[in-house]
């Protein structure tokens, strides 16, 4: 074959409504928005025709241009100028590898994309090559736990994966979720979606409650849909951001009650010192650090010298002492 | 136990692959040298000529307090396999490696050493891998004794949980050799320290090395919270004060359970059901998870105390504490890393006195050795 030639051999006008909708076994698009795509079609056209394939039935197989495809339906074209590569590409093996090298030169994957790709390769080339040779290219370490992820994710439902399509969950949370017994991953990947957690938060959440599972010895729904939980989801008064951190707080205070009792302590004792405004004495992170420390907001030298001295004469700053002493 | 022997090519040529498989060829399956065999696997142990580092600083950070002890970098990994092992996470090469090429690299260690007469330097196998649990293959109890010898201002200090003393003992010296064993609560011991044998036996194995004449030391790290900790580590203590003679003690560690976070899915993956991870674990400020402050003090003040009744003379300082826990539950600090490094020196003097030649000198690493 040659390869310098490959494309424009051989045009064939299909009717939109032959193609199937569903992506076949060669496309690599997931969590995508087409708007963009119809867009660019309606202003200046189709630029690259979609290239498809005959299957062992006769059937259509879109090997490059799925994307293409669904936006030209939606924009209703009746039907498009595809290139049939049936001839030059017989073998699944070398249409998956074309429609991966087309895709690889155009665009950055995503990664339920890498997982689709790893996945179709994985009956196609040995291990090793998809490992040495195939992963490096999808900017991925050549690793078998990296594929075996990967190859796990690809088989996700379609819910879970477009989250990580769409960054609403990091790739670490998913692993985590992955990890679960499959009731306690949908309650933990139903809150977090719910809430919209961060990726800070998602992980401070699954790490939590996973410690949690194993000292309370439940599962994550008993968790969740128990008391306090259940009252921090049905308030009406919290919006999400609200009733992620408290949630938060609340597990963190299962899991760390000294920590948090500390925590507590320390602004009940800083809170009755009524310092002045714009002042505001602050711990170290989990107090590991010794000390602590006094932020003051002023106007300027005047402000700064008035404030001071209004801190000077604070009531009970004296006696002011390390929380945790006070438990020691 | 070691139930496959890899040899990687470089490894063939050196004597000590001749040697370990003189020991084992006849109940090892050999394997050939593939790249997916290098995993945490404790059953297949790898000969390698080490290209790296041989003489290395304890990795310790500069948000802790640091013994200033070097690293003779003998393999990595060890055949037990502790569930708080950090070594489980600390290496991108996780397999259990023996470096063949240690002896060649002698000279050169040696060099360096000879090279700085008035520094000195507190050497240590037992970082990346047990002192002894491979010994009787490896005989590094052979070698090592005298080439410390030749050195007057190095001591070098075998750690481990094992009962594999009898190179040891056959050797002919003891001049700056310290022998000391890990040790933790017998609840502990029984349940994490998988393939390694009871706190008694271990302390009867140091009991058999100080009656031969050695210097011992020990080691509670990590120290673990769990339940009726205070019983079980009484338990230790107390079979320390039947077994071992205080005097020949140089020096007793004690270091609270902490982990790089990446350690912590290992451990909930291969150590199932292991309460070890139980505690409130807070970020410390090297990045690794410790027990939340009043915690550690309140572990440290116990096990203080306990030891302080039967001896107020064991050496006993903290492995990567802050200053502040220092001043509150050991009751002084030795202020920075140097400052712990000038008291362990201290202690090596006391117990061998020809290193009273060399000066304390902050530790920095040797380069390429």
């Amino acid at each position: 074959m040659d390869r310098q030639h490959i494309c424009g051999q051989r045009g064939i006008r299909l009717k939109s409504a032959e193609i199937d909708e569903a992506p076949g076994p060669y496309a690599m698009s997931f969590g995508f928005d087409l708007h963009p795509l119809c867009e660019s079609i309606r202003n200046i056209g189709l630029l690259n025709p979609p290239c498809i394939g005959m299957g062992e039935k006769g059937e259509i197989e879109v090997i490059t241009g799925y994307r293409r495809l669904l936006a030209l339906k939606k924009l209703g074209w009746p039907e498009v100028t595809c290139e049939d590569l049936s001839f030059v590409l017989p073998s699944p093996r070398e249409r998956l590898l074309f429609a991966f090298y087309e895709n690889l030169a155009s665009r950055v994957f995503n990664p339920v994309e890498k997982a689709m790709i790893l996945r179709r390769l994985e009956p196609l080339l040995d291990k090793e090559d998809i490992l040495k040779r195939m992963m490096p290219l999808l900017f991925l370490p050549a690793h078998e736990g990296t594929f075996r992820f990967y190859a796990e994710l690809a088989e996700m439902n379609h819910a879970f994966k477009d989250a990580v399509a769409c960054g609403r969950i990091s790739l670490n949370t998913a692993k985590s979720l992955m990890d679960l017994e499959p009731e306690s991953a949908e309650s933990a990947f139903q809150c977090i979606i719910n809430l919209t957690l961060n990726f800070n938060q998602q992980a401070q959440f699954i790490d939590i409650i996973n410690d949690l599972l194993v000292l309370e010895g439940k599962l994550y729904s008993q968790i969740l849909e128990a008391e306090p939980m259940a009252a921090i989801f049905e308030n009406k008064h919290l919006n999400k951001p609200q009733k992620a951190k408290k949630l938060l707080e609340e597990l963190r205070s299962r899991r760390y009650p000294r920590w948090m009792a500390a925590a507590r302590r320390f602004q009940e004792n800083i809170a009755r010192l009524s310092l002045p405004e714009g002042a505001r004495i602050d711990h170290p992170a989990y107090f590991e650090a010794p000390g602590y420390r006094l932020e003051v907001q002023f106007q300027d030298g005047v402000d700064l010298m008035e404030k001071l001295r209004r801190l000077s004469q604070v009531s009970g700053l004296e006696k002011l002492r390390d929380p945790l002493d006070e438990h020691d | 136990m070691i139930e496959r022997l890899l040899i990687e090519k470089e490894a063939k040529p050196h004597p000590m692959t001749e040697r370990i498989l003189s020991k084992l060829r006849d109940r090892l399956a050999l394997v050939p040298s593939e790249p997916g065999l290098d995993d945490l696997d404790k059953g297949t142990l790898r000969l390698v000529s080490y290209p790296g580092e041989f003489l290395k600083p304890c990795p310790g950070t500069k948000s802790y307090i640091c013994c200033g002890y070097q690293i003779l970098n003998v393999g990595t990994n060890c055949p037990l396999d502790c569930s708080y092992c950090i070594l489980q996470a600390y290496f991108n090469r996780p397999s259990l490696r023996v470096f063949v090429n240690l002896e060649q690299k002698l000279e050169e260690i040696g060099s360096y050493l000879d090279q700085h007469k008035n520094r000195l330097f507190r050497l240590g196998t037992g970082e990346f891998t047990d002192s002894l649990a491979l010994d009787p293959y490896t005989e590094w109890s052979r070698f090592l004794p005298g080439f410390i010898r030749e050195r007057r201002n190095a001591l070098l200090e075998f750690k481990t949980k094992t009962l594999q003393i009898q190179g040891l003992l056959a050797s002919e010296f003891r001049e700056r050799i310290v022998v000391s064993w890990s040790l933790n609560s017998p609840f502990i011991a029984a349940r994490e320290e998988h393939g390694a044998p009871g706190i008694r036996k271990r302390l009867e194995a140091a009991r058999a090395c100080q009656k031969e004449g050695f210097i011992v030391g020990f080691h509670f790290d990590p120290i673990i919270q769990h339940p009726e900790w205070k019983k079980h580590y009484c338990e230790t203590i107390e079979m320390m004060e039947q077994m071992i003679d205080p005097a020949r003690v140089i020096w007793v560690s004690l270091g609270c359970f902490r982990f790089m976070p990446g350690l912590k899915p290992l451990i909930r993956k291969r150590h199932q059901g292991s309460p070890i991870l139980d505690g409130e674990f807070v970020p410390g400020l090297d990045g690794k998870m410790r027990y939340f402050k009043p915690i550690r003090l309140e572990l440290y003040r116990f096990i203080k105390q306990k030891l302080d009744r039967w001896s107020d003379d064991l050496g006993l300082y903290f492995c990567m504490e802050s200053d502040e826990i220092w001043q509150r539950a050991m009751g002084w600090s030795p202020g920075d890393s140097g400052g712990l490094s000038r008291y362990l020196d201290m202690r090596a003097m006391k117990f061998f006195p020809e290193l009273k030649n060399t000066v304390t000198q902050e530790i920095g690493a040797p380069e390429g050795i």
